[in-house]
């Protein structure tokens, strides 16, 4: 059980996908393989597989943040792509193979999915 | 380094109609945009193949149309400008990493609009976000609020959400109005200047109507609205019209306070602006044309003022028209005829503007009164408290508040905090946030890998 859950919040996603486009794209979350549609942007499809508490850890705040505007205004949604620190992931595409990890705190912010 | 007669930094509508209408002329063009695809905000998801979905999103077609139109010229996404130097020359990161540059005879910043940053207790839970982010859920990757949302703040955007919502089966729990309930004594006058716009105004009162029938909770004039939860939003606290105090589950809430220009590029370079009352923003100074104080530099679109999407497009085909004619390509006399006819579509798309400004003033967002713990600078987590106690040890301009506690040093840039912090210093010392304005913004816009910056081709336009 994530230590970061609460008793007052489910750990479920904050968005569900609608319509019926295949997930084509196979990528790496956290070494994990998550199938994603060609239309997402890692942080959209984060946000449909993810508790947004998990999304990544803030040293600054020392406190979890998650994506916030989604149009490359707020930083919120920082992670590493293919071995790049802080990407902004509302700004990137999904491809197939990239390798997508969480900035998270050791032994904190289990994944959820 | 390619040299393009115009360079479009921003492919939402002002930058789509302007690399069109750019290629019509004949002009050399290349377009970049940061995102992962074109359309901006308004027309989001537009240049996806597969939109069968978001078809049903007002004004999708237009996007497509639009971004057809502008496919003759060198469009990218993914890529993000880092540097821009006072004669135009962009430095750009593309999505593998690579840093390149473009030397264009003309400069077009197209840069859109971005939320009205809403910092109020609670704000910086995961489960909150904008209004807008929820729109781009549903427009580019065909995704909804899967458990209960509230939509929260003001402005017809949050009702529009609303409404997209209901269609796709996701209904929020909750719709949380913070719009005052006193009409503005400009109301009147605007609502007359709206009249110019009846298709807006008819959109306006379908909305409304189409809200009333759903159903859904709609709480309005509300005040001291704060988010509550432990490690993700769990509750929305607000008063209502009748002075109660109310609290309501969420597990995603939905902010809007207004859109604001997204100018990062026009600060950068030092652009004069000018403090807009009416839209409570800055915005760089420009003449009709679109040209900034930066002779060769033009802004078009929201970027330079929220007048709406319409309004962008014109803008663009208007700033290229005056682009041409300063390249020789047209004389003055072809721009000015050529220019009649949008110039006076954009004077009506304008003028509905102010109804919806008095309408819906910012509301949800007050960091002039922000209680002391909440958070103004999300990337260095630096509070109103904070900024306060610096303020009254002597930093009363925005820089050094910034050197005092870092608010606005982090990865956004002040992107967020600016205009708060700007508040701030309004509501300590009395200056007014014209008179105080906002951190400087230096390069790099973004933060880059320095292996990126080392990597980059020298040559005469070596990085300094």
């Amino acid at each position: 059980m994530n230590k970061l859950t609460t008793s007052f919040s489910a750990p479920f996603p904050l968005f569900r996908p609608i319509g019926d486009e295949p997930a084509e794209i196979l990528l790496e979350l956290d070494g994990k393989p998550l199938a994603a549609r060609a239309t997402d942007t890692v942080a959209s499809l984060l946000l449909r597989h993810i508790a947004p508490e998990t999304y990544r850890h803030s040293a600054v705040a020392g406190e979890p943040r998650a994506p916030l505007c989604l149009m490359g205004v707020c930083f919120e949604c920082l992670i590493e792509i293919d071995g790049q620190k802080n990407q902004q992931g509302c700004l990137v595409r999904v491809r197939d193979g990239m390798r997508v990890r969480r900035q998270i705190r050791e032994g904190g912010c289990d994944e959820q999915a | 380094m390619s040299r393009p007669d115009l360079l479009i930094i921003g492919g939402g509508a002002a930058g789509l109609s302007a690399a069109a209408t750019a290629r019509a002329l004949g002009l050399s063009v290349e377009l970049i945009d940061e995102r992962a695809g074109l359309g901006g905000n308004y027309y989001a998801g537009a240049g996806d193949i597969n939109g069968s979905t978001v078809g049903l999103v007002a004004g999708y077609r237009r996007g497509a149309e639009l971004i057809g139109s502008a496919s003759g010229s060198r469009l990218r996404s993914g890529v993000s400008a880092w540097r821009i130097e006072p004669d135009g020359t962009t430095r750009f990161i593309d999505a593998s990493g690579a840093v390149s540059s473009i030397a264009p005879k003309r400069l077009l910043i197209a840069t859109g609009a971005m939320e009205r940053p809403v910092l109020i207790g609670g704000a910086t839970l995961p489960g909150v976000m904008y209004a807008g982010a929820a729109q781009l859920m549903l427009k580019t990757a065909r995704s909804v609020p899967a458990g209960r949302s509230v939509l929260v703040g003001s402005g017809p955007l949050l009702l529009l959400l609303a409404k997209q919502l209901i269609s796709f089966g996701a209904a929020p729990s909750a719709l949380v109005e913070t719009t005052p309930a006193s009409g503005n004594p400009a109301t009147l006058r605007d609502l007359l200047s709206a009249l110019n716009a009846p298709s807006l105004i008819r959109e306006g009162i379908g909305l409304y109507a189409a809200l009333r029938k759903s159903g859904v909770a709609w709480h309005r004039a509300a005040t001291e609205v704060s988010i509550l939860g432990r490690q993700r939003a769990e509750r929305v606290a607000f008063t209502d019209g009748r002075g109660e105090r109310r609290i309501i589950d969420a597990d995603l809430v939905l902010l809007h306070d207004g859109v604001v220009p997204n100018d990062h590029v026009t600060r950068q370079l030092g652009c004069d602006e000018e403090w807009n009352k009416g839209q409570s923003c800055f915005n760089p100074l420009i003449d009709q044309w679109g040209e900034t104080s930066r002779p060769g530099i033009f802004a078009a679109g929201d970027c330079t003022g929220i007048w709406g999407a319409q309004a962008a497009e014109l803008s663009g085909r208007i700033a290229v028209l005056a682009i041409a004619e300063q390249l020789g390509v047209i004389d003055t006399g072809e721009r000015d005829r050529r220019a009649e006819q949008p110039l006076r579509q954009r004077a009506r798309q304008k003028a509905f503007r102010p109804f919806l400004e008095s309408r819906f003033p910012p509301s949800l967002s007050r960091a002039g009164m922000a209680v002391a713990d909440t958070v103004i600078c999300r990337c260095e987590n630096v509070t109103a408290g904070e900024i306060r106690t610096a303020v009254a040890e002597g930093a009363t301009e925005p820089n050094q508040v910034k050197a005092f506690t870092r608010c606005g040093m982090g990865f956004c840039q002040g992107r967020s905090c600016s205009m708060a912090l700007a508040e701030i210093i309004d509501a300590e010392t009395g200056r007014g946030v014209a008179a105080i304005g906002r951190q400087e913004i230096r390069a790099p816009l973004k933060p880059i890998p320095l292996g990126s910056i080392a990597s980059a081709p020298a040559g005469p336009e070596a990085l300094s």
